[in-house]
């Protein structure tokens, strides 16, 4: 499903979302509970099974394409935070999606053809929770481009 | 048959190229200065007010605890308060209060003008 500029965020999120959720291997599949799920698209509101993986759009700016035009070139980050009980859980589904995404750019259906172009990887900040089972977690910043044609 | 060409004031288009590119890096740094004090100021605001997330004010100690550091042409706005991460990125137990990243976000283009009117002094 390519991504259309009057649903851009949603779009972007759930292309994200999607691929993730289908290509990512969860470490607790068969044992994750029907209530929870690995991957989601908000901070979480309720009781969750680490691992889990959440997206969110953190910014998003635009400028004019160019002159004489309402065009816009847009650019969309998302972070994506990867929470989890250990170390290695986090670490692994970290690499998974680090690589998912650049893996994905031009393959069909890849990012590209769903018009997210020029991916890149802002940053990625650890955030571990202190004290004995602590939850853990990286977020991933990652800045799409999107050229509204 | 020769051609002689002599160019005159070479030295002199050196000496003044190499000035004005003195000048230039000084106005740099200078407008990295302004600019990251200004996000600086927007932070401690944000932290205290709530214009960039929401307030995350106890005692005041976070706020106090932002710093700026400019090196040259590049600035770094931080906290070293252990749990500065924790409400900059949210936990399992508390959303997140994304001060700084919305802050920066917010400032871009502040920071940019600010730049572009240290840099048209030249």
């Amino acid at each position: 499903m390519a991504v259309e500029k009057d649903t851009i965020l949603r779009d972007t999120i759930f292309f994200v979302k999607n691929d993730l959720d289908s290509n990512i291997t969860d470490p607790l599949v068969g044992k994750r509970s029907s209530t929870s799920k690995f991957v989601m698209t908000s901070y979480p509101q309720r009781k969750v099974q680490y691992p889990v993986i959440t997206i969110k759009a953190a910014d998003i700016s635009a400028i004019r394409a160019g002159m004489q035009t309402t065009a816009q070139d847009i650019n969309i980050t998302l972070e994506i935070r990867v929470w989890a009980k250990n170390q290695k859980d986090k670490d692994t589904i970290y690499t998974d999606i680090f690589n998912r995404l650049s893996d994905i750019q031009f393959t069909a259906g890849g990012s590209v053809l769903s018009n997210l172009h020029d991916i890149t990887i802002l940053s990625s900040v650890e955030v571990d929770e202190d004290g004995e089972g602590g939850v853990k977690s990286r977020i991933l910043q990652v800045q799409y481009s999107f050229f509204e044609l | 048959m020769s051609v002689k060409i002599e160019l005159n004031g070479v030295q002199k288009a050196t000496k003044f190229i190499n000035r004005k590119n003195k000048k230039m890096s000084r106005l740099i740094d200078s407008g990295v200065r302004k600019a990251a004090f200004f996000v600086h100021g927007e932070v401690k605001t944000s932290i205290l007010r709530g214009t960039n997330a929401s307030v995350a004010v106890d005692t005041g100690l976070f706020a106090g605890t932002v710093q700026v550091k400019p090196k040259g042409k590049d600035a770094i706005i931080f906290s070293n308060l252990s749990y500065a991460k924790y409400v900059e990125f949210g936990t399992t137990k508390m959303a997140p209060r994304p001060h700084f990243t919305n802050t920066k976000s917010k400032n871009k283009h502040k920071v940019l003008k600010i730049l572009k009117e240290e840099i048209k002094k030249l």
